[in-house]
């Protein structure tokens, strides 16, 4: 009984007096609009001939570690910039700075993952267009930004020694859509029972076909094999540089 | 958790919906959420119970409808539906499988007046 009137209506349909609502087939994304500002940046990357890679991973995996690594050698040859998403400060950025090279930090303040629209703001303060690479290091997190189109190129998504070996099951998402999967801190494995073929066995089961890199920025083991992906992988962007 | 970005972004495109029909009440929402599309139901439906408040979706009903994997191998042609996003057919153990669905994150329909 309604508190106010003293009326019955009030266990019956909100929409009872209006029998006749319009339906709207829709079938629209719901990340429509993400996917139309990924969509504007993936041509603004395409038309600058910038490689625009989204990097990937749980935290601590070693994103800042490999940029710290990868700019100062790529920049020899290409003019590069990184951008950093992160909850909260801008340490990350500061790292790569303190290389030398370029890196604009993203502050997503309660946000788990970096999405188009982040990427779309900076862009128009860090970017002038003139750049061959574009790192976005992603928030360190298996789930949430494997659900975001940025308008990147590729997906790479790191996975360190430390870590499970069949992460990739748990978190099929992320690792079926990588371009690239890099195993990082292999320097470690002599301490640990990491089982490479397991981890292998996983990520065949959620991406049957993607590279894998094994690497160390502290022994170079698979460094040069990860330049020449991203040397590669730039030529297929700019194929008569 | 993305699914509160999720809520927010359904939300934003139902209010832009009824801009467009000239209506000003979501009576019911359907929803079609893959397996695999990195949202989980139940945190969506949690993060919506919020979305929703004090906007024209506050009364709709909401149909959350799970989409399963299809998947179909390239080899054998057998086709399997699953929640379990193996890549390895389990007739032939070819890994060359189409995914016909499950990826969905759909707005599939809504009613309005």
């Amino acid at each position: 009984m309604c508190q106010d009137c003293g009326c019955d209506t009030a266990n019956a349909s909100f929409f009872e007096s209006n029998p006749n609502p319009e339906t709207i087939h829709l079938s629209e994304s719901i990340l429509k609009r993400n996917d139309d500002i990924a969509h504007h940046n993936w041509h603004w990357f395409d038309d600058n001939k910038i490689l625009a890679m989204n990097i990937m991973s749980s935290p601590g995996s070693g994103k800042t570690s490999l940029l710290e690594y990868t700019l100062p050698l790529m920049n020899k040859e290409y003019e590069c910039v990184a951008l950093i998403g992160d909850q909260q400060t801008e340490n990350d950025a500061q790292r790569i700075k303190a290389t030398g090279c370029r890196a604009y930090q993203i502050s997503t303040h309660s946000s788990c993952h970096l999405d188009a629209s982040m990427v779309e703001k900076t862009l128009k303060d860090s970017i002038n267009g003139s750049e061959d690479f574009l790192f976005i290091e992603n928030v360190g997190n298996l789930v949430c930004p494997s659900a975001f189109d940025l308008g990147e190129r590729l997906r790479i998504a790191l996975i360190s020694v430390t870590e499970g070996e069949d992460k990739p099951e748990k978190y099929p998402v992320l690792f079926h859509k990588a371009d690239l999967v890099v195993i990082t801190k292999t320097d470690l494995m002599p301490y640990l029972d990491w089982d490479k073929e397991k981890f292998l066995n996983s990520l065949r089961k959620v991406n049957p076909k993607v590279k894998t890199i094994f690497l160390s920025t502290k022994t170079e083991e698979g460094t040069q094999e990860w330049l020449d992906w991203l040397n590669k992988k730039h030529k297929e962007v700019v194929p008569c540089v | 958790m993305h699914e509160l970005s999720i809520a927010h972004e359904i939300v934003a495109t139902t209010k832009a919906q009824l801009r467009i029909h000239n209506k000003t009440e979501i009576c019911s929402l359907d929803l079609k959420i893959g397996v695999m599309s990195g949202v989980v139901i139940e945190c969506l439906k949690f993060a919506m119970d919020d979305a929703i408040q004090e906007t024209p979706l506050q009364n709709a009903t909401i149909n959350y409808h799970k989409v399963l994997l299809r998947l179909q191998c390239q080899d054998c042609n057998e086709v399997r539906i699953t929640e379990d996003f193996i890549l390895v057919c389990e007739h032939c153990a070819s890994q060359r499988i189409n995914v016909l669905a499950g990826k969905e994150l759909l707005i599939d329909k809504m009613e309005m007046q």
